[in-house]
């Protein structure tokens, strides 16, 4: 029963073979994880070694297929997103042109109808999402609403569509265009599923910057939400019951009642938490961040980027061994960045 | 004055002695041979093959065979009288027709889970793309490794069980398994650095490791019961894994307030495959050592030895237990280790090739779990269930025919036992196909008839997937054709058909997959009516041939 010498050699061998394959796997792995570096200069390099979810809508798109066994939509080059919604493939479109994302209802209809763009990647429970909106277009008749939402991943599994939205509801009330913000929550099923509005107030209240409103919304799922446009925090409790179940999806989305309407998004960006961590810093190293230094503790430096502003540009300098390293650098909050030695 | 035999002239008195052995040992092995031939499969089966029976004197075996054949008689005892069964026929056929169904148990069992709590085994319909996607790979890895080696274990095993030898059951447990285990490793280390870590992202390939080791251990787990028929063992061990997965998932809920996450799910799997696969093993093992030791008590220490082929010129003992090489036996098995692979690849073959295309749909260029393609394709294996009673059940008809016929024809009655085999063969085969078609036929509409939460998919998805609903049930319909037909070469000692044919099956599944899947990944089905249908022809028309030589071919396998 005793295993011969050549059996011994081969178990040892082929043991061995398979230990060297898998650390070799690993390692290769690891090296995929290395990006092109934000910085290089005589004082070393800094490079990104985790990547918030950010996505720029600045490709022109193509044109939509269906992704199989759902009626959901592609948008090439967009493949982290789907398209769906009540307005159906025939009313409800997406498109991405001029650095833009466009998405409409081609024609009224007597009840609310919508069309949206979805994340396919979840995120997290506890982090910031963020939608760059343009200002929405006025209607003739009917009410047209501009709609950023977060909502439960766990739809498939459990057929509850519990959300939280900001919505720009723009209307016309005895022929004069008004156009109010909603702030509220949603639960239920699909088809009986009920909303709270937990703030309104004018558009007229916040102005647009650039012609776009950048909305926040921050939400645990349990009993905390807060939401932020271009920077004012409109809506903040912690003592709410909502019931959403993380993971979370964002929905970039245009709802119509009676008229045909569309609205367009530029950016949309899933951030982890605040501030910007530099690892691997030699000792005595320094990172300038907007004319601020901040000396390294245990090789780490934390820069200051709070997360619901989201992103910031700036000059990054790195000092260390008496030379720097110096650049404009574009930063988001969450994110990790790697240093390595000249 | 009688002629002596030329042995006998040349032999030393003590020498006589050891035919004697010889036909004892074949007695005890085989209390009733029926011919020399059998005789000198046992002879070259303990060692005495043509180079031992020239050295001890002998033209060949052969010749040895007749000499101890002459002997048979002295040991043999008044052969029992056979009496006729309690069971009546219907009920004896039901009995096997059901425990054939019983081994699919481990698949009723998490096909049935998965339906009520939507996770069972590696399967989760609540998994992400990419989990899914990890898990998939994985499955199709570890299921092939876990083929190739449990065909080479039960082959061989198979053989020893049927000898009650579990000396030599446990040697090739020992053997299969562990050097068949370390080979598992090897590729699935050999597919992690070469096709997973260069394409996925790391996150696929720690799942991607942690599932095929899973995967494989539970599976190759599940082999030695099967062999054994233990078909409660195999429930339990498939109960384990759920049980011990639900209530991992129920502490992680438990702890963390009511929620749990995706990777405590996964994490959850892998710990109840990983707890009852090494369980089962554990068991089944111990019962191996447990019932060998049992069998070395009886035996004298000088019936114990490795063989006469193992000690060269040096003197030997006699010997019953007899430890054989692993390489000569090795030689005999790889084709069923190829064949083990090749039934799970071609199996697979559609499925990745619609994978891969599902992929480039999305913008990149490697196999995405295509959940709908895989919905439609395992629904219609649910077929599968009522057909592999009837598999099983035609095969232990043939092995309890099979001595009757034996029996009933002499050495000089060739062709009337050739056309008993070949007309056994092809009834079978005729009564497979009818029943799988008609089941093929209708299942898709009992199958469409599920709740709309199982299949909403396929409803969503169109009439193209309803298409590959209702041809894949007709071709899982044939499979069972194919697998009887192999079973039957097997049975013959016929290595390579049934090998030639998966890979055949799997090669051109593949090419016509390919080409059907631009028009939609449902199409990939075309590939797997072409994989199984090329499969069943060239093991039917082997088995066909084979049948027409009978038992030739078994001398000649052995």
């Amino acid at each position: 029963m005793r295993y011969r010498p050549w059996e011994r050699a081969f178990l040892a061998g082929v043991l061995a073979l398979a230990l060297l394959m898998v650390m070799w796997g690993a390692w290769i792995e690891r090296g995929k994880q290395v990006l092109q570096p934000l910085l290089t200069g005589p004082a070393g390099a800094i490079a990104v070694e985790s990547a918030p979810m950010v996505t720029a809508f600045n490709q022109p798109s193509g044109t939509p297929h269906a992704l199989q066994g759902s009626t959901s939509l592609l948008l090439p080059p967009y493949y982290q997103w789907e398209a769906n919604g009540s307005a159906g493939q025939k009313l409800g479109f997406v498109r991405a042109r001029g650095g833009y994302l466009t998405v409409g209802v081609r024609q009224a209809t007597p009840v609310f109808r919508g069309y949206f763009l979805t994340t396919r990647n979840p995120f997290p429970a506890g982090w910031y999402a963020h939608a760059w909106a343009v200002s929405p277009p006025a209607v003739a008749q009917g009410i047209g609403e501009l709609v950023f939402a977060v909502q439960t991943a766990t739809t498939d599994q459990t057929g509850l569509i519990n959300y939280v939205f900001v919505s720009l509801v723009t209307t016309r009330v005895h022929g004069k265009l008004r156009s109010t913000w909603e702030i509220g929550y949603a639960y239920g099923y699909e088809q009986n599923a009920h909303s709270v509005i937990l703030e309104k107030f004018p558009e007229s209240a916040i102005s647009p910057v650039n012609g776009e409103y950048h909305v926040v919304i921050w939400t645990d799922g349990k009993t905390s939400y807060r939401a932020w446009v271009n920077g004012h925090e409109v809506y903040a409790s912690n003592r709410l019951h909502m019931e959403i179940a993380p993971p979370f999806d964002a929905y970039l989305e245009v709802q119509e009642k009676n008229t045909a309407y569309a609205v367009q998004y530029r950016q949309f960006a899933a951030l982890a938490g605040d501030g910007v961590t530099v690892n691997g810093l030699p000792d005595g190293a320094r990172i300038v961040w907007r004319g601020r230094a901040y000396p390294a503790h245990a090789g780490v430096v934390v820069l200051p980027l709070p997360a619901n502003v989201g992103e910031e540009s700036g000059t990054l300098t790195v000092k260390t061994g008496g030379k720097a390293t110096m650049g404009q650098v574009h930063l988001w909050a969450g994110e990790t960045l790697q240093y390595e030695r000249a | 004055m009688s002629a002596k035999s030329r042995y006998e002239m040349v032999a030393p008195e003590a020498w006589a002695q050891e035919l004697h052995a010889l036909a004892y040992m074949v007695v005890s092995r085989q209390p009733h041979p029926r011919n020399p031939l059998e005789v000198a499969v046992h002879l070259e089966d303990c060692g005495y093959g043509g180079d031992v029976a020239r050295r001890l004197g002998f033209r060949d075996v052969f010749e040895l065979a007749e000499e101890v054949w002459a002997r048979i008689p002295l040991y043999q005892t008044p052969e029992e009288l056979t009496r006729p069964s309690p069971l009546g026929w219907f009920r004896r056929a039901a009995e096997q027709y059901f425990r054939g169904v019983g081994y699919t148990a481990p698949w009723m069992m998490s096909v049935l889970m998965l339906f009520i709590t939507r996770i069972a085994l590696w399967s989760s319909l609540s998994a992400s793309q990419e989990v899914a996607t990890a898990v998939s790979l994985a499955f199709f890895v570890a299921t092939m490794c876990a083929g190739a080696v449990s065909q080479v274990f039960a082959v061989r095993a198979l053989f020893y069980l049927g000898q009650g030898n579990w000396i030599l059951f446990r040697w090739i447990a020992t053997r299969a398994i562990v050097h068949g285990s370390a080979a598992s490793a090897l590729v699935i280390a050999l597919v992690f650095r070469f096709a997973i870590a260069p394409t996925y992202g790391p996150a696929y390939g720690n799942l991607f490791l942690e599932y095929a080791l899973a995967i494989y251990i539970f599976q190759i787990a599940l082999a030695p019961l099967y062999l054994l028929r233990r078909i409660l063992g195999l429930a339990m061990t498939t109960g384990a894994a759920l049980i011990i997965t639900w209530f991992a998932i129920w502490t992680i809920e438990r702890v963390n307030a009511g929620e749990y996450f995706a990777e405590a799910v996964q994490q959850a799997q892998v710990l109840g495959l990983l707890i009852a696969g090494v369980g089962a093993l554990i068991g089944v093992y111990s019962y191996a050592v447990m019932r060998s030791r049992r069998q070395l008590r009886r035996l004298l220490p000088e019936e114990l030895g490795d063989g006469p082929h193992d000690r060269g010129n040096e003197p030997q003992a006699r010997a019953r237990v007899q430890i054989p090489r692993f390489w000569p036996v090795w030689r005999q098995l790889w084709p069923y280790a190829i064949y083990g692979t090749g039934y799970f690849a071609m199996l697979f073959v559609d499925r990745i090739v619609a994978g891969v295309h599902f992929g480039a749909v999305q913008g990149v260029h490697h196999y995405v779990y295509p959940p709908t393609y895989e919905l439609t394709t395992d629904l219609a294996t649910l077929e599968l269930f009522p057909m592999m009673g009837l598999v099983f059940y035609f095969m232990t008809e043939l092995s309890d025919r099979f001595l009757g016929w034996m029996m009933k024809y002499r050495v000089t009655e060739h062709r009337a036992l050739h056309r008993t085999l070949a007309a056994f063969f092809a009834t079978r085969v005729a009564v497979l196909a009818a029943v799988g078609l008609l089941i093929g036929a209708l299942a898709p509409q009992v199958l469409l008839s599920l709740p709309a939460t199982l299949i909403a998919p396929i409803l969503v998805a169109g009439p193209a997937y309803q298409m590959a609903l209702h041809v894949a049930a007709l071709v899982y319909g044939i499979l069972p054709v194919g697998l009887f037909a192999s079973q039957f070469l097997f049975f013959w000692g016929v290595r390579f058909a049934s090998a030639f044919s998966v890979w055949a099956g799997t090669a051109a599944g593949g090419l016509v997959a390919s080409l059907w899947v631009e028009r939609g990944d449902a199409y990939a089905v075309y590939g797997m009516a072409t994989a199984i249908g090329l499969f069943t022809v060239v093991t039917v028309v082997a088995g066909l041939r084979t049948a027409m030589r009978g038992d030739y071919q078994l001398y000649a396998s052995h």
